[in-house]
C-alpha cells in the first residue's frame, strides 16, 4: 500500500468523532483558510495509555528477541 | 499559460466524483492542497510543476476516497472469509495442542447434546401418540362418569347404547365405533390346518394366547387409519362372523398362505366360535393408545351377549369413539350432552352421569381413566423431562463458557499479538465465536455417532421403539437451536477474550481474566445446584421404589406360578379338575383357582353395592373378585372375623366375603357388625347375598393405588366370569422340576392348549416397571449431568490451581504442609456447593414431594435424602478438585516460584 498524507485526514476525523480531538476551522496570515486539531482532555489521557501499551509491546518483544535472560 | 486556480478547480471536481467524500472534507483537502503548493513557490518551483508535485503527494483520488470511507463508516470491519480459514486452522491446532482442555469441552458438550438428544426423542415419540390417523383433528373419545354419593368414576367404557344414540341426536357426528375390549390372559387363537388334502397326516393345530382382542363396529376401520394389506374397508367386519388380523398375526397363524377367507376359532370368556379372516391390517403403530392383534365384528355380539341389545344402558365397558364432522366445535357438542341424559333418563337417585370429549391425541399423555386399553404415558413425566434435557444441555453449555473464559491465560498471548499485529475487536470476537461454533458441530457430529450406536439400548431402557425418524422436519429446529446455544455460548468468553488490551495482558496472565469471576461463579452455581437437584430427585424416585417394593403387601406371593386356563368348552370343569390334579403334584404344595390374583386387574366392578337396609343413593362402587375355597388360605390372607368360602356350605353360592375397606364403605361400624348381613349387588340384577366374612385388607395392586373396597365371591356363583387363574405354590428347591411336571399334566388335561405361566411376584413388581423405568432414565440423566459438572469443575480447578502456582510455591517456602494447601485451594468449591445446596433444597423438596403425591402409599421426601444428595455432590466435586489440587500442592516450589 502507499502512503500519502491524504491518509492522515481520514484517520484524524476519526479521532475527533471518538472526541480524542477538536478542530477548528482558521484563517492564516497569509489569508488562507486552515483547519487546526487540538488534542482533548480525553485525547490526551488515551495518548499516555497508547504510549504506555505500546512501550509494554516494545518490552515485551525487546525481551522476546533478547538472548534468554535469567529471570530477575 | 498554466491556470492554478482553474487546475485545482479540477482537481476539486475530482474528488467530489467520490461518493464518499464530503464538502467539508473537500475543502479541508483543498486548504491542504493550497499549502502544499505556496510552500513548494515559496521554494523556487514553477506553479505548474508544485501543483503536479503537491497533487502528487495527496495520492490518488481513488484512494483518498477508500480512506474516508472508513471514516464514514466508523468501526465496521469488512469481514474477511479469507481469515476463516485462519481461524479454522488455529481452532485445528488448539485442539491439538490443548488436548485436555478439547478434551474436556467437546466431551462435555456432546454428552449434554446426546443426552439433549435422547430425552427429545423420547418425548417426540410420547407426544406423536395417535397423530398417524387421517382424522386425527377429528376423533375424540367418549369418556363415561359416573357421579355417586361418595365416588366419582371417571371410566373410559361407556355403555353400548351411547354410541348409536349420540349418532341419532346430534347431527354434529359424522360416525361412531364401539369397540368391546376382551383382552384377557386367557383368550385363546387357533387355527387347525392340514385337514383337507392330506388325509394321512394327523390334524394339527396352531393355537396361541392371544391377548389384544376386540369386538369393532364395522366403521371403526374406516374412522381410523389403521390401513388393510387385505381385504375391502366397506366389508370388513360387517359379516357378524367375520374378523380382522393384523399382519404379524396373520403371519402367526398363516404364514405364507393367504388368509383371507380361512377360519380360526377364537376363544375368550363368551366361548369358542369361528371366525373367517375377512381382512389383514398394517400392524398397529408403536404409538397408538389403542393397540389390537384381533378385531371381531361387533355383529356377533348381540348374539353372544344379548343384554347389550336388550338393556342398551347397562355394562359400562365399551370405548365409544367419535368422528365429528368438519368444523364442529367439540366444546359446544359437549355442552349439548346433558340433553341425551335427560332424554333417555341416564340419571337416577343413586348416580348421576356426564358424558364428554377426549380428544384422540391427548388420551395417550393425559387420560388416566378406568377401562384404559393400554397402559398411558404421563404429560407430566415428559415435561419434567423435557426440562432435565434442557438442563443438561445448558449444564454443558455453561461448562464450554467457564472452560473456554479461564482458558483466556493462555489465549490473552494470542490475542494481544492479533492486536498488535491490527485485528479490531469484532474480527477477535468473530474468530472465537467461530471456535466456539467449531466446539458444537464437532460435538453435535460426536453426539449423532453416540446417539447411533446407542440407540437400540437406550430404546430398551425406556421401552420403546425408538427411531431417529422421528424428529422428522424437527431436525432444523434442533440443529436451529443447536447452534443459537454455540453462539450464545460463544459469545461471553468471545467478549471477555477480545477485550484484553495487549499491554496488560502481555504483562502478566491472570489480569482481565478475573473479571468474569461473577458470572463464572455464578453460572458453577447454577451447575451445582442441578446438579444437587438431580441427584436428590433419583434417591427419591429410588426410595420410593424400594418403599414399594419391600412394604408388606398383606399377601403371600413367594414361589407362586400362575397359570391360564384357556377358555375352551367346558373350562369350568377343566380348571376344578387341574386344579386337582396339579395340586397332587409331588412339587406343587398348594393350589387356588380365583378369577384375578394380586398384581392384576380385580375381575368386575359392581356399580350398586349397599346394605340391604341401606336407601338406594347409599349404593356404592366396589371390585369383584371370584376365588375358590382355598384362596385366601393360599395368599395368607388373614381373616377378621367370619369364614372363608367352603365347599362344607351348601348356601355359598349366596354368600360374599368383603375386605375391612369394603366394611367401611358400606357403613358397617366393625368387621363384626357386618358379619351375616344382608348385601344387594345392584349391577347383578339386584341379588342379595349375605357377608360370611371379612379379610384383612392387603394390597391387590400396586401401592401406587390405595386398597379398594373388595367384594370375593365364590368361584361357583354364576353371575360373571373372566377367565381362570391357577396359582400353583411350588417348592423352591426344585422349580425346574415342578415345571416339567406341571406341564406334561397341562398336556394332559388341556391338550393343543398352549401354556404359558408367571411368577406371581415378578408379575407384581412389573407393575413397577415404568416407575423403574422413570428412575432408571432419571438416574442416567443425573449421572450424565454429573459427569458434564465435574468435567467443568476439573477445568475450574487447573485454572484456580495455576492462577496460584506463584502464591503456592510461596506458602510452601513459608512451610505450608500439601493437605493445607489442598485444603485452600478446595475451600472454594465447598462453598459453592454448600451455596447450590441452599438453592438446591426447596426445589427438590417441592418438585418431589409433589411427584410423590401420585403415589397412594408413599415415601418422604427426608432431611436424610437431601443431605445424602448434599453430601454425595461434595464427595463428587472435592474428588475432582483434589486430584488437581493435590498434584499442585504436591509440586516443587522451586518450580512454581520460578517464572514461566
Amino acid at each position: 500500500m502507499e502512503w500519502s498524507s491524504t491518509m492522515l485526514y481520514p484517520v484524524l476525523r476519526r479521532l475527533e468523532k471518538d472526541g480524542l480531538v477538536r478542530s477548528e476551522w482558521r484563517v492564516s496570515d497569509e489569508n488562507r483558510i486552515r483547519k487546526y486539531y487540538v488534542l482533548t482532555a480525553q485525547g490526551r489521557k488515551e495518548l499516555a495509555a497508547e504510549k504506555e501499551r505500546w512501550r509494554s509491546v516494545q518490552d515485551a518483544l525487546g525481551k522476546l528477541w533478547a538472548p534468554a535472560e535469567a529471570c530477575e | 499559460m498554466f491556470d492554478l486556480e482553474r487546475a485545482i478547480k479540477s482537481w476539486r471536481s475530482g474528488l467530489a466524483k467520490s461518493p464518499s467524500l464530503e464538502d467539508t472534507y473537500i475543502a479541508e483537502l483543498e486548504a491542504v492542497l493550497g499549502d502544499e503548493i505556496a510552500a513548494l513557490v515559496r521554494g523556487g518551483m514553477a506553479e505548474e510543476e508544485a501543483f503536479r508535485q503537491a497533487s502528487a503527494d495527496m495520492g490518488e483520488v481513488s484512494t483518498i476516497g477508500d480512506e474516508f470511507k472508513k471514516v464514514r463508516r466508523p468501526g465496521r470491519t469488512r469481514f474477511m472469509p479469507a481469515l476463516i480459514w485462519n481461524y479454522l486452522k488455529v481452532s485445528g491446532r488448539k485442539l491439538k495442542r490443548q488436548k485436555a482442555y478439547s478434551f474436556v469441552t467437546i466431551a462435555g458438550l456432546t454428552i449434554g447434546m446426546a443426552s439433549f438428544l435422547f430425552i427429545v426423542l423420547y418425548c417426540r415419540f410420547e407426544r406423536s401418540y395417535d397423530g398417524f390417523h387421517r382424522n386425527e383433528d377429528r376423533l375424540y373419545r367418549v369418556q363415561n362418569d359416573r357421579i355417586y354419593s361418595a365416588r366419582h368414576d371417571r371410566s373410559a367404557g361407556c355403555t353400548p347404547g351411547l354410541g348409536p344414540a349420540l349418532k341419532e341426536e346430534f347431527p354434529e357426528i359424522a360416525e361412531f365405533a364401539r369397540l368391546l375390549n376382551l383382552s384377557a390372559d386367557s383368550n385363546t387363537v387357533s387355527r387347525t390346518v392340514g385337514t383337507e388334502d392330506n388325509s394321512e397326516s394327523a390334524d394339527r393345530t396352531i393355537a396361541f394366547f392371544e391377548r389384544r382382542i376386540f369386538f369393532a363396529d364395522p366403521s371403526f376401520l374406516r374412522i381410523f387409519s389403521f390401513p388393510l394389506i387385505l381385504g375391502d374397508v366397506r366389508a370388513v367386519l360387517e359379516e357378524p362372523d367375520t374378523a380382522v388380523l393384523t399382519e404379524s398375526t396373520a403371519r402367526k397363524y398363516f404364514r405364507d398362505e393367504n388368509p383371507l377367507g380361512q377360519t380360526i376359532t377364537v376363544t375368550t370368556r363368551f366361548g369358542g366360535h369361528d371366525y373367517r379372516v375377512f381382512g389383514v391390517c398394517r400392524d398397529v403403530p408403536p404409538n397408538s393408545h389403542l393397540r389390537f392383534d384381533l378385531l371381531l365384528s361387533y355383529r356377533r355380539l348381540a348374539a353372544l351377549w344379548p343384554s347389550t341389545e336388550e338393556q342398551p344402558w347397562s355394562s359400562n365397558a365399551f370405548l365409544t369413539y367419535l368422528l365429528l364432522a368438519p368444523s364442529v366445535n367439540p366444546s359446544a357438542l359437549e355442552a349439548k350432552f346433558p340433553l341425551l341424559v335427560k332424554k333417555y333418563s341416564l340419571d337416577s337417585a343413586e348416580l348421576k352421569r356426564e358424558f364428554h370429549l377426549q380428544p384422540l391425541r391427548t388420551i395417550h399423555l393425559t387420560s388416566r381413566l378406568r377401562f384404559e386399553p393400554d397402559v398411558n404415558g404421563d404429560i407430566k413425566t415428559v415435561r419434567f423431562l423435557e426440562i432435565i434435557g434442557l438442563f443438561i444441555l445448558l449444564i454443558a453449555w455453561v461448562n464450554a463458557i467457564n472452560l473456554a473464559t479461564t482458558r483466556s491465560l493462555q489465549r490473552g498471548k494470542e490475542v494481544c499479538v492479533r492486536k498488535t499485529l491490527g485485528a479490531e475487536r469484532r474480527q477477535l470476537a468473530r474468530q472465537f465465536l467461530l471456535e466456539s461454533v467449531f466446539h458444537n458441530v464437532l460435538a453435535l457430529l460426536l453426539a449423532l455417532g453416540v446417539v447411533l450406536a446407542v440407540l437400540p439400548a437406550f430404546s430398551r431402557l425406556v421401552g420403546k421403539p425408538l427411531l431417529l425418524d422421528e424428529f422428522g422436519g424437527g431436525w432444523i429446529w434442533i440443529s436451529l437451536s443447536i447452534l443459537a446455544g454455540a453462539i450464545l455460548s460463544g459469545l461471553y468468553p468471545a467478549f471477555v477474550l477480545s477485550s484484553f488490551r495487549p499491554a496488560l495482558a502481555l504483562r502478566g496472565p491472570a489480569q482481565g481474566v478475573l473479571r468474569g469471576a461473577a458470572l463464572r461463579k455464578g453460572l458453577v452455581l447454577f451447575q451445582f445446584a442441578t446438579a444437587i437437584l438431580l441427584i436428590a430427585s433419583t434417591l427419591i424416585v429410588g426410595k420410593q421404589l424400594a418403599f414399594m417394593q419391600n412394604q408388606d403387601l398383606g399377601v403371600d406371593l413367594d414361589q407362586t406360578l400362575v397359570l391360564k386356563i384357556p377358555e375352551v368348552p367346558g373350562s369350568d370343569q377343566s380348571a376344578s379338575l387341574a386344579r386337582v390334579q396339579m395340586s397332587g403334584l409331588a412339587s406343587v404344595r398348594n393350589a387356588a383357582l380365583s378369577t384375578s390374583v394380586p398384581g392384576r386387574e380385580y375381575s368386575n366392578a359392581v356399580s350398586g353395592i349397599r346394605r340391604q337396609s341401606a336407601a338406594a343413593e347409599e349404593a356404592q362402587q366396589a371390585f369383584i373378585i371370584d376365588v375358590d375355597d382355598n384362596y385366601f388360605q393360599f395368599f395368607s390372607i388373614p381373616l377378621v372375623c367370619g369364614r372363608g368360602f367352603s365347599r362344607g356350605y351348601a348356601s355359598d353360592t349366596g354368600a360374599v366375603v368383603i375386605n375391612e375397606e369394603m366394611v367401611n364403605v358400606l357403613g358397617f361400624e366393625s368387621a363384626e357388625k357386618a358379619l351375616l348381613q344382608n348385601v344387594v349387588l345392584g349391577g347383578f340384577g339386584g341379588d342379595v347375598v349375605q357377608v360370611v366374612g371379612v379379610v384383612k385388607n392387603y394390597h391387590h395392586l400396586s401401592l401406587r393405588e390405595k386398597i379398594e373396597p373388595v367384594t370375593y365371591m365364590p368361584l361357583s356363583q354364576p353371575y360373571f366370569r373372566r377367565g381362570y387363574l391357577l396359582s400353583l405354590r411350588i417348592d423352591a428347591r426344585s422349580i425346574g422340576v415342578a415345571i416339567s411336571s406341571i406341564t406334561a399334566k397341562w398336556r394332559e388335561i388341556f391338550p393343543g392348549q398352549p401354556l404359558e405361566y408367571s411368577f406371581l411376584d415378578d408379575d407384581f413388581n412389573s407393575q413397577y416397571d415404568i416407575d423403574k423405568r422413570f428412575g432408571q432414565v432419571f438416574g442416567l440423566s443425573s449421572l450424565l449431568a454429573i459427569l458434564i459438572s465435574c468435567l467443568g469443575l476439573f477445568g475450574l480447578a487447573s485454572f484456580s490451581a495455576e492462577r496460584r502456582t506463584r502464591e503456592i510455591g510461596i506458602r510452601k517456602v513459608f512451610g505450608a504442609t500439601i493437605p493445607e494447601i489442598a485444603a485452600m485451594l478446595a475451600r472454594e468449591f465447598v462453598q459453592w456447593v454448600v451455596l447450590a445446596n441452599l438453592i438446591a433444597w426447596p426445589v427438590a423438596w417441592v418438585v418431589m414431594s409433589r411427584w410423590l403425591q401420585r403415589f397412594a402409599y408413599r415415601t418422604t421426601v427426608g432431611f436424610e435424602t437431601l443431605a445424602g444428595a448434599a453430601l454425595l455432590t461434595l464427595v463428587i466435586a472435592l474428588t475432582t478438585v483434589s486430584f488437581k489440587a493435590i498434584k499442585s500442592a504436591a509440586a516443587n516450589p522451586v518450580e512454581s516460584i520460578r517464572c514461566e
